[in-house]
């Protein structure tokens, strides 16, 4: 038996544990994401992905143990990391002067190593490195910023386990916990399918998606993590400022974009090819447009927000979205933005319209490079024009899709 | 009986692979699994909508599937099995499959 932190029940789709919203999202997201915050070396984004799983980390781990005060830290903090879908972590050979975190197994070392064709030429744990630095601090009583985890070994470039080197640390912004939230209330379910969103949910969430013996959620054909969403936001939105500060915004929102289509084509694609989708959501599907209202209530499942479909035609799909994780935590962590922010969802959305009418996704394609290629390169692929965004002050995200 | 297999090609390369043969008799290949596995074989099911799969674990080594879809299993590896446990059970398993 795991001790860990209770979900909380959150309006508007949010899965909240120890006051941290928390995502569903696959190793292939996980994947493409990092790679794309790190394109440029320049930008110093290993630190940023570091402090932002130290902060969300540690944030969780301190409410986990407000609520459960007899309850030893150290249970806490690995049966966490385990439970979220990250790994297994051993923190028996730390002290308060630091120490060694060993890391048996960990979805950044490995999980991600399907997701390309060659070998990595760096690390690819600097989550775990965070995680573990936080931790180390949260069992021995220390503030978070105490210390910063070194990678010393990562099962992405060939060790048999992870192995991080605890450090003095530094300062660093602190997780803005569930961010803001939209005073407006969502409209219910699109009516004209014969898809039953709540029926959907509630199947689902009868399902297992806690992390298996070894930390890891093999789930729709996909590996899972439950993922801080804070953490998501942060290394994009620092992302994004650090680029804008060399001059190409514009590129590094295409770049999250870009992600977000990678994510819809594989997540989206694996849970739609999936034995569960079959199970449960496939036979409410008559129509290739009920493949989308599924997939949307699918996504209500995953944290996201609360999606809506406005509209929906063969080549439309307009799209709300109350309390867009992006939109929140951007909000909780600097205030209304300028420009819209919700990149994931945009790629998401865009993605999903191009699962359903290019793709042919019910014909159950593989989802390879050749395909992902064949999408996304057609000259009838979908694209998102943002409309509204929660970020910029409007009361939900509005996503228009087409051709 | 006679069986197919394919592998997953995308996010769970390598560690997931399916198994269709025509009237396959779950109860059957579980009972076979039991005895291979001798005390190890962790069982379990979960309802997926309108259909219970059936679960069956050996920690650290692999995930088999029942019921999903007809006349369909799922093997799992975990990414701690070796490369010859998982060769081991690949074989245990697709034995199990030919003597049902």
């Amino acid at each position: 038996m795991r001790t860990l932190a209770s979900y909380q029940p959150t309006p508007h789709g949010k899965n909240v544990m120890g006051g941290e919203p928390l995502v569903f999202h696959c190793n292939y997201y996980n994947y493409f994401l990092q790679k794309t915050v790190l394109l440029d070396e320049q930008l110093g984004m290993e630190a940023v992905i570091h402090d932002a799983a130290r902060a969300s980390a540690y944030a969780l781990l301190v409410a986990a143990a407000r609520e459960r005060p007899a309850d030893p830290r150290r249970k806490i903090a690995e049966d966490t990391f385990a439970q979220l879908g990250f790994g297994r972590l051993d923190l028996s050979a730390t002290s308060p002067d630091g120490g060694t975190v060993h890391v048996p197994m960990s979805h950044y070392g490995f999980a991600l190593r399907p997701a390309i064709s060659g070998e990595f030429a760096r690390p690819q744990s600097y989550f775990d490195a965070g995680y573990a630095a936080a931790a180390a601090a949260f069992v021995h009583g220390l503030p978070v910023e105490r210390f910063a985890g070194t990678i010393e070994a990562c099962m992405a470039l060939g060790a048999p386990a992870g192995r991080i080197a605890l450090t003095a640390g530094h300062p660093a912004p602190l997780s803005p916990g569930i961010g803001a939230h939209t005073k407006d209330t969502p409209p219910p379910p699109y009516a004209r399918t014969s898809v039953d969103e709540p029926a959907i949910l509630a199947a689902l969430a009868t399902l297992d998606f806690a992390g298996n013996e070894e930390g890891l959620i093999p789930r729709f054909g996909v590996m899972l993590t439950d993922h801080f969403a804070n953490f998501y936001n942060r290394i994009s939105f620092e992302f994004t400022r650090r680029m804008a500060d060399t001059g190409l915004l514009e590129g590094a929102e295409d770049l999250l974009t870009e992600a977000g289509l990678r994510c819809a084509f594989h997540t989206f694609g694996g849970i739609m090819t999936s034995a569960e989708w079959d199970a449960v959501i496939r036979p409410q599907c008559k129509t290739r447009e009920d493949w989308v209202h599924g997939m949307v209530a699918t996504v209500n499942a995953l944290g996201w927000g609360t999606w809506r479909v406005i509209e929906l035609a063969p080549d439309r799909l307009v799209l709300r979205i109350y309390d867009d994780y992006e939109s929140c935590g951007y909000l909780g962590m600097y205030g209304r933005a300028e420009r819209p922010v919700s990149h994931l969802a945009a790629g998401g959305a865009a993605g999903l319209m191009n699962l359903v009418y290019v793709a042919g996704i019910a014909e159950r394609p593989v989802l390879d490079y050749a395909c992902y290629a064949g999408v996304f390169e057609s000259a009838e692929r979908f694209s998102s024009q943002s409309a509204r965004s929660m970020a910029m002050g409007d009361g939900y995200t509005e996503l228009v899709v087409s051709r | 009986m006679t069986f197919s297999v394919a592998s997953d090609p995308s996010c769970l390369r390598g560690l997931r692979f399916v198994y269709t043969a025509p009237g396959l008799d779950g109860d059957r290949v579980l009972a076979q699994l039991r005895t291979a596995y001798r005390g190890k074989l962790v069982e379990g099911h979960e309802q997926w909508g309108e259909v219970l799969v059936r679960r069956a674990i050996v920690q650290f080594r692999f995930e088999v599937q029942l019921g999903a879809r007809p006349d369909e299993l799922a093997l799992i590896h975990r990414v701690s099995a070796s490369p010859a446990q998982r060769a081991t059970d690949r074989a245990i398993l697709e034995l199990a499959l030919g003597a049902t």
